[in-house]
């Protein structure tokens, strides 16, 4: 069992060309050893009977030769006859008897004598096998026997010389066997040995190769079958090959168009981070100057007030105002006095520059900002001062150097300014105090005379303090609808009949007094508290314009004042309109008042919220006209159909000289431009006749009624329908 | 042993006759006897076997003569008119076969030895087995 293991361990281990030698060698030696013992079992068996039959055939030979010397009697011929015998070897001796048995010649091998007896010749013990008697006989008869005997072969003897011989061919067989299975075993294994080779090749990923077919057997087959996997596998890996390419142009195209994405992408972000840096900027600065706005110098102002709160120490704001802006404005043109502005604002940065040898302030200095507050409003924001000897050094240098002429094109232009002081924690801990406070100040050095700046102090504190406590009224008064409405009638100057009245606000206190519009309205623009003001004046306005019309009265129209705090919220129209739809109020029967100060800011704004009410019949009136700087021709470009003169005109009348002049050339220039005009603050009848000599068209004024409870205007107008002239 | 050498002898027969073999003894009476003793019944080469006493007439149909010398004339007659003819003659005494006989049977002690003539076989178209030429003594 063991020996079975191992002999099939070693064969399994045996290389296949010692294989098939092995396998040659054992089956060339299976095939000699039968051959071998079948040809000795046939050679002995027909030894043996060759042997016998010639025996038998030399017996009958030496019988037939016999008969004549038997026949004859003739013993001596019989001898020589057997003598004849001597070249078969193995013959013993034969005994030749006459016919009645008896010895007539013998001959021995050997020489020796014997006697041949009928006994001894049939019996053996002479030494070798007895041969059959072989009878002699003469035409039938019998004349004699012969009696051979015969040496028994060596069958060991034979056997030797058998092996002897074979050994000799079976070496020489399997030499020749191992030579041919040499031989075959090349045939054989060469080829696999190829096969291996170029596997070991294919492996290295070498498709090319192809093992070399040189017979077409089996293994000529599997060669043909190894090549034709080859084929395949070279055909796969160049599809692979074709496949990875057209992958890697592919993914290189997509990759390509994926970088030119994210280019595109990273432009776009770049554009948009810009875009959002240009917003920011815009956002936080002034568009006209590039200084910081109200906005960014909120900011700054609070970190710098941490700051010193923090690190104790003072924080200044200056807030500075132009001082004759407006007038440069009107004369020159918006474009100039903004080219003024951009020079203000060059000298301000250099001013401050200067002083603390900043080079960029208005973006890397933490120790002052320049900002624009808007119309003709500076700050400069000091975040680190050592003393007030330092602030006012500082606001004397702007000072100074604001004072020096500015050359504007061909113009060489002077102005001013104002500048108003305050000090944080001294005057106020938050921005919106401080900037109030500065703001405050600057008024009063402005009252003060001009192109000086104030600190703030005290007073001015005080007079805070009662603005504080008076925008708490106003939400208050608002809230518990304190608020009321007069109407102060409109005459015409042709027929003397009212033909509108102008709604006028009144601020009813809980004690019944009244507080007149120019006790709080400028605390309510301020505030933006002018707003909602503004809107619910403008709604019972025209409730009760509605109302009148619903008991009957003749139409009048009803003029309603408009900050120009309204305008500047954008959403005026939108709020106009809707008060008009929900009252149901006729527009072409509204006319709001505007006063001139209101066209100088966000004059654009002003004007399309203008013309958009124009559209839907809404009439404009100019209000206090002569107060501010605008100029008659600038009036052309807005929307207005009426104009207010200035009472202040009318009270001149009569007292000075010039005064009539200029209330007949608004007149005269008015209706140039079709406007009609109306002239407020009449209270004498002198001062009506000359409006009405002038061709005024309107008159409003105590000399025909006060400002009046509703009720009481209707009186007015009922009077009015009855077609009696009121006065 | 005429009669034994019949048996030895080939005639220019056709070798199937099964025609009896004619012994033939001339002059010779005592053998005669002796031959009629030996050869009654016997065959030779599948043949019967006759034997008659022969004289001028008869000889040309014997197979095989023995002519005995006595007397010398008739010897050499017999011998004269079968010479050529194939029919064995056997006789004794020297001359036998100068005188054209074929086997000459000469007593010797207790052997009869053989002279065998070729020539005289030869001259008849006879063959004598060589086995029993081997036991004769050739003469020419």
């Amino acid at each position: 069992m063991t020996l079975r293991m191992a002999i099939s361990e070693l064969v399994r281990r045996l290389p296949i060309r010692q294989k098939i030698v092995f396998v040659a060698i054992l089956s060339s030696t299976v095939a000699l050893l039968l051959t071998l013992a079948s040809f000795v079992a046939y050679e002995l068996h027909e030894y043996g009977s060759t042997r016998s039959q010639a025996l038998q055939t030399v017996a009958r030979v030496i019988a037939d030769n016999s008969t004549a010397a038997l026949s004859f009697d003739d013993p001596r011929a019989a001898s020589r006859t057997l003598v004849a015998l001597r070249s078969e070897s193995h013959v013993v001796s034969a005994c030749l008897h006459d016919e009645q048995d008896r010895h007539f010649a013998d001959y021995y091998r050997d020489g020796d004598a014997h006697v041949c007896t009928r006994e001894t010749a049939r019996l053996g013990g002479l030494g070798g096998d007895a041969l059959q008697p072989v009878p002699i006989t003469l035409d039938g008869q019998q004349i004699g026997t012969l009696y051979l005997r015969f040496e028994q072969i060596d069958i060991a003897a034979r056997l030797f010389y058998y092996v002897t011989i074979f050994g000799f061919v079976s070496l020489t067989s399997l030499a020749l066997a191992f030579l041919l299975a040499r031989r075959l075993e090349k045939v054989i294994s060469q080829p696999i040995l190829g096969l291996v080779e170029t596997a070991r090749r294919v492996s290295r990923r070498d498709y090319t190769v192809r093992a070399p077919q040189e017979s077409s057997d089996e293994i000529g087959l599997l060669v043909k079958s190894f090549n034709r996997m080859l084929d395949a596998i070279q055909r796969r890996d160049r599809q692979l090959e074709a496949h990875r390419d057209k992958l890697d142009g592919e993914v290189r195209r997509r990759t390509a168009r994926l970088e030119e994405v994210v280019d595109r992408l990273r432009t776009e972000v770049q554009h948009r981070k810009q875009a959002e840096e240009r917003f920011r900027y815009v956002a936080y600065h002034d568009v006209l100057t590039a200084l910081p706005n109200r906005q960014l110098l909120r900011e700054r102002l609070e970190l710098a007030m941490r700051t010193a709160r923090r690190e104790r120490h003072r924080v200044a704001l200056l807030f500075l105002d132009l001082d004759r802006f407006k007038e440069i404005n009107d004369s020159f043109g918006h474009a100039m006095g903004d080219t003024l502005l951009k020079h203000v604002a060059d000298r301000l940065v250099g001013c401050v520059r200067g002083s603390d040898g900043v080079t960029r302030v208005e973006r890397s200095d933490e120790q002052s900002t320049v900002s624009r507050q808007g119309g003709d409003e500076f700050t400069v924001l000091l975040s680190r001062i050592a003393g007030i000897s330092d602030i006012s050094r500082i606001a004397n240098r702007v000072l100074a150097s604001l004072r020096e002429p500015f050359q504007l094109g061909s113009h060489e232009i002077v102005v001013g300014a104002s500048i108003g002081i305050a000090i944080f924690p001294d005057d106020g801990v938050d921005a919106e105090t401080l900037l109030k406070h500065a703001d405050a100040a600057m008024y009063h050095a402005k009252a003060a005379g001009r192109n000086d700046f104030a600190f703030f102090n005290e007073s001015m504190r005080a007079a805070a303090l009662q603005r504080i406590t008076l925008e708490r009224d106003l939400r208050h008064a608002l809230e518990r609808q304190e608020f009321e409405l007069c109407y102060q009638p409109q005459v015409s100057l042709r027929d003397n009949r009212i033909i509108g009245v102008e709604a006028l606000l009144r601020w009813r206190l809980e004690d019944g007094r009244h507080r007149l519009p120019g006790d709080f309205i400028p605390a309510a623009e301020e505030t933006g508290l002018i707003v909602p003001i503004g809107e619910w004046v403008l709604r019972r306005a025209c409730e009760q314009g509605r109302e009148w019309q619903a008991m009957g009265l003749p139409p009048v129209k009803i003029a309603v004042n408009v900050s120009s705090r309204q305008f500047r919220k954008g959403a005026f129209f939108e709020a106009a309109r809707a008060i008009l739809d929900e009252t149901g109020f006729p527009p072409h029967l509204l006319e709001l008042e505007v006063t001139e100060s209101s066209m100088l800011q966000d004059e654009d704004d002003v004007v399309r919220t203008l013309n958009k009410l124009g559209e839907i019949g809404v009439g404009i009136a100019l209000d206090d006209f002569g107060t501010g700087y605008s100029s008659l021709s600038s009036l052309r470009r807005l929307p207005f159909d009426s104009l207010k003169i200035d009472q202040s005109f009318i009270e001149d009348l009569g007292v000075r000289t010039e005064a009539k002049s200029i209330v007949s050339a608004i007149i005269a220039m008015s209706h140039n431009l079709g406007l009609t005009v109306v002239a407020e603050g009449v209270r004498s009848e002198s001062q009506r006749d000359f409006v009405r000599d002038q061709l005024c068209d309107v008159y409003q004024g105590n000399f025909f009624a006060t400002a009046e409870p509703a009720s009481r205007i209707v009186t007015l107008l009922e009077a009015r329908r009855t077609d009696l002239p009121v006065v | 042993m005429i009669y034994k050498l019949v048996k030895f002898v080939v005639w220019p027969e056709p070798p199937s006759s099964t025609a009896p073999l004619h012994l033939c003894v001339y002059g010779a009476d005592k053998v005669f006897n002796a031959l009629t003793d030996v050869a009654r019944g016997q065959r030779a080469q599948d043949r019967p076997l006759v034997v008659r006493r022969a004289d001028e007439r008869t000889l040309g149909g014997c197979h095989a003569v023995f002519i005995g010398t006595e007397p010398r004339v008739r010897m050499e007659f017999a011998l004269r008119s079968l010479s050529g003819r194939p029919v064995l003659t056997v006789g004794e005494g020297t001359g036998f076969t100068k005188l054209g006989g074929m086997v000459n049977l000469v007593r010797e002690g207790r052997h009869i030895r053989m002279e065998i003539s070729r020539r005289a076989l030869r001259l008849g178209g006879l063959n004598i087995s060589s086995l029993v030429l081997a036991l004769a003594q050739i003469v020419e």
